[in-house]
């Protein structure tokens, strides 16, 4: 049995090793994926044909179709397969490592670390973000996951890399980035703005409620609570037209209205704030139907500078008027002067003729009175027209103060009394009288502005001592002064006392600056105090001022005492005219003013002086005498002739006779400051109208100070 | 055509043995199309005019499975010269093809 089994059992197991050999080759097969069909036994033991048709085919075309380049790598980490999407990515890198194959962008370099590890370990990666540098496409980010593949055992480990491109994920979110960074600032802009601009800001609903406010609106409308939001505007935002205005603006129709409204809005100090402000309708994509932006500006220094404009304006229209109003008396008492100088002046060569105690001579007389008061009349006119040269004299300060009482009397009215308190003493003191005269009638009415419901005025005059370091003199209990730094000394002065409303330092800290006026608008020039300040400066004088609010002022002029020289001196001067002593002299008198030139003549001609006359300055070059003729000793011209005036006369004069002297004459004082003044000395003025007798004496002097430094 | 028969006649003078070959494939399956194909390519080169193969498609009768004990298509089995081999697969590599039919390369 064993015999005949044995060989049974040796070819069986032959058969066994075959089979088993053959399904070894078969699972093979299938494991390598090299048939795509299986034979198996169905339910009812039939064979059937099944399934693994196309499998490893399908596998590899969707392997290939996947948009995503896929890798996958064996255990040495070198790349095993790739998917199409790889082989554009990478190019063939089959069996390349991986990381060398992979075009990672060099600023990427680093990850190429964490890939290293992640191959070393087997780990699983997910989404790593890479930026690759695709031959195709250029620079693409991908998302790379990667995953190890276990096969069972440590040597068939191997990974699939997968790679997703979110290039344009990115791009979008990079983009997403800076708009959303663009938006935060355009936000933290306009916050920036909103928070600093001086207008208040307040956003506003259909129904004229807060949604939002600026901090500038809070000031503006200096509310008490911090936070607006949600409250009414009707509540809190009335402005008027005008504080003494009753009711408020009516703000319905104020959105349709383009143009800012200006108002007043009360302030909780119980002031009122100048406002300008304007409804907006709100628009853009945001915005809500009625949705309008309440615009507020604090317009009060604006107001406060177009109010000063205006005052600034209206005052410089006012001193022009001041201006053309003097430039015009000027002009008429240019005119006056010529005629007062013929009439004075004949008036005195008739008077010369005419027996003392006549009928005859005491006429003359009344017609020199006349003359002089018309004269004096003229002077007024100039120094409201402030073109009056200083005449500085010797003169006594009770005399002077005396002249313009009756003056100062019509300028104060019946309501104010006039107290005079004159020093017996005389105080010789330098000055100009009429210029002293117009200094008190400034003051004087500034007094009597001070007081309009009436008060007393003391006039008074004294002389004072100031020692070196010391003030004494001053009223100790005036709480207020203003007042020069005067010198040690001897002084005279006269003041100005007043009971009226007196004065704070704060408009005594302006006293005497020009336009400064505390008189209703239109009253006053502001010029006043100024003008007389300047006018006792330019005589070398002092202003002190005592004041204490609603007590009154005191006003004080200070002027250096008079050394030598009595008062009185120019008075003491006779009018009567000198004896003759002309002696044959020549003298070219230029005049355009027939009537003035026939009596200057007259008047040197009857002293003895061969006169020659001309109309203007061209006759009087005509006339110069010759080489053989009787040389000039003088030529006295009017400065302002039509043709060749003075000036351009003595320029020629100059050229042609150097060593001549030139007496200018003229009606207006400032022409004495057109002279030319290059000359060693200054040039000989007298200003019209003057007194025969002057004239001649100045005349004279001239001659003698030649004929002296001909001498010496 | 439950079974086709492509057949060479037998080169008489060559005297060498000769081969008698089944195919087994599924219709017109990719592996069986290319295990055809590539069978075809060789049979001419190596085997010119000493080989038989007959080509079964059991994808029409299964049952002709059991024959060969037939589990995975294709497979190509060798039934002359014994002993009997098979080869599974779409038959790409020739030089095992070669080996596992016992034939000797001509070049």
């Amino acid at each position: 049995m064993n015999g005949n089994l044995a060989p049974d059992l040796a070819a069986e197991l032959e058969e066994a090793k075959r089979r088993l050999a053959e399904a070894e080759a078969t699972l093979d097969a299938i494991r390598m994926g090299n048939v795509d069909a299986l034979v198996v036994s169905g339910n009812g033991g039939e064979e059937e044909i099944r399934a693994i048709l196309n499998m490893g085919s399908l596998a590899n075309s969707i392997f290939n179709q996947v948009a995503q380049p896929v890798f996958i790598l064996d255990a040495r980490g070198c790349v095993q397969r790739q998917n199409q999407a790889a082989l554009d990515l990478a190019g063939e890198a089959d069996g390349r490592p991986f990381l060398e194959a992979l075009p990672l962008r060099r600023e990427d370099a680093a990850e190429s670390d964490v890939l290293g590890d992640w191959l070393e370990r087997g780990h699983h990666i997910e989404a790593l973000d890479v930026g690759l540098d695709h031959p195709r496409l250029g620079t693409r980010f991908y998302l790379m996951d990667a995953n190890p593949i276990d096969a069972g055992w440590d040597g068939a480990r191997g990974g699939i890399v997968t790679l997703l491109d979110i290039t344009g994920r990115k791009l979008a979110e990079i983009q997403l980035a800076v708009r959303g960074s663009q938006l935060r600032q355009q936000f933290t802009l306009l916050k920036t703005i909103t928070d600093n601009i001086p207008e208040g800001l307040l956003l506003l609903d259909e129904e004229k409620r807060v949604i939002f406010h600026n901090p500038a609106a809070l000031v503006i409308l200096d509310h008490a609570e911090a936070d607006l939001a949600g409250k009414e505007l009707a509540d809190f935002f009335r402005p008027r037209s005008a504080p003494e205005a009753p009711g408020t603006l009516d703000l319905e129709g104020s959105e349709a209205e383009a143009g800012a409204r200006r108002g007043v809005l009360p302030r909780r100090d119980g002031s009122w704030l100048p406002v300008q402000f304007g409804f907006h309708a709100l628009k853009g994509d945001k915005a809500e139907a009625g949705d309008t932006i309440l615009v507020l500006s604090d317009i009060s220094a604006l107001v406060s500078s177009e109010k000063a404009l205006m005052q600034s304006i209206e005052k410089q229209q006012h001193s022009q008027k001041m201006e053309a109003i003097g430039r015009l008396a000027g002009g008429v008492a240019h005119d006056f002067n010529n005629l007062l100088l013929a009439i004075l002046g004949f008036t005195d060569l008739s008077l010369v003729h005419v027996a003392e105690g006549s009928r005859v001579h005491d006429n003359l007389k009344e017609v020199k009175r006349a003359g002089q008061r018309a004269a004096a009349l003229t002077a007024q006119l100039l120094a409201y027209s402030r073109k009056q040269i200083l005449d500085p004299q010797v003169l006594d300060l009770n005399d002077a103060v005396k002249d313009v009482l009756k003056m100062l009397g019509h300028i104060i009215g019946e309501t104010i009394r006039l107290e005079v308190e004159i020093d017996p003493d005389r105080l010789s003191a330098r000055f100009d009288q009429a210029k002293l005269q117009q200094v008190l009638v400034n003051m004087t009415l500034n007094a009597r502005d001070a007081m309009p419901g009436g008060g007393r005025l003391v006039l008074r005059t004294g002389s004072t001592a100031v020692s070196a370091g010391d003030r004494s003199g001053m009223v100790r209990e005036m709480r207020r002064e203003s007042e020069d730094g005067v010198p040690a000394g001897e002084f005279t002065y006269v003041e100005i006392e007043d009971t009226g409303h007196g004065m704070g330092p704060e408009i005594l800290d302006h006293l005497f600056e020009p336009f400064f006026t505390t008189k209703e608008f239109g009253r006053g020039s502001g010029l006043g105090l100024s003008t007389a300040y300047g006018i006792v400066k330019q005589m070398g004088g002092y202003v002190q001022v005592f004041s204490v609010p609603d007590r009154g002022s005191r006003f004080r002029v200070i002027l250096p005492k008079a050394r030598g020289g009595g008062p009185g001196t120019t008075e003491s001067q006779s009018d009567a005219l000198p004896s003759p002593r002309g002696s044959g002299k020549r003298i070219l008198l230029a005049e355009d003013e027939s009537m003035v030139r026939k009596l200057l003549a007259q008047v040197l001609i009857d002293q003895g002086y061969e006169v020659i006359e001309a109309s203007n300055g061209e006759e009087a070059l005509s006339l110069l005498p010759g080489p053989t003729e009787a040389p000039l000793s003088l030529v006295i011209t009017d400065i302002v002739m039509d043709r060749m005036g003075g000036i351009e006369l003595a320029a020629h004069l100059a050229r042609l006779r150097p060593s001549l002297d030139i007496l200018f004459i003229s009606g207006y004082a400032e022409d004495q400051h057109k002279l030319p003044m290059d000359g060693p000395e200054r040039p000989f003025f007298a200003a019209k109208p003057f007194h025969p007798a002057e004239f001649l004496h100045q005349v004279g002097s001239i001659l003698e100070k030649k004929l002296l430094a001909a001498k010496s | 055509m439950e079974t086709e028969i492509t057949s060479q006649s037998p080169d008489q003078e060559s005297g060498e043995e000769l081969f008698e070959l089944k195919l087994y494939v599924a219709g017109q399956t990719p592996k069986s199309r290319a295990a055809l194909e590539n069978l075809h390519k060789i049979c001419e080169e190596h085997l010119r005019g000493r080989y038989r193969l007959e080509v079964v498609d059991l994808a029409r009768n299964p049952a002709l499975a059991r024959t060969d004990r037939i589990l995975a298509i294709p497979t190509l089995v060798r039934s002359l010269p014994t002993p009997i081999s098979r080869i599974i697969g779409d038959l790409s590599d020739e030089d095992r093809v070669l080996m596992g039919l016992n034939v000797r390369k001509l070049r």
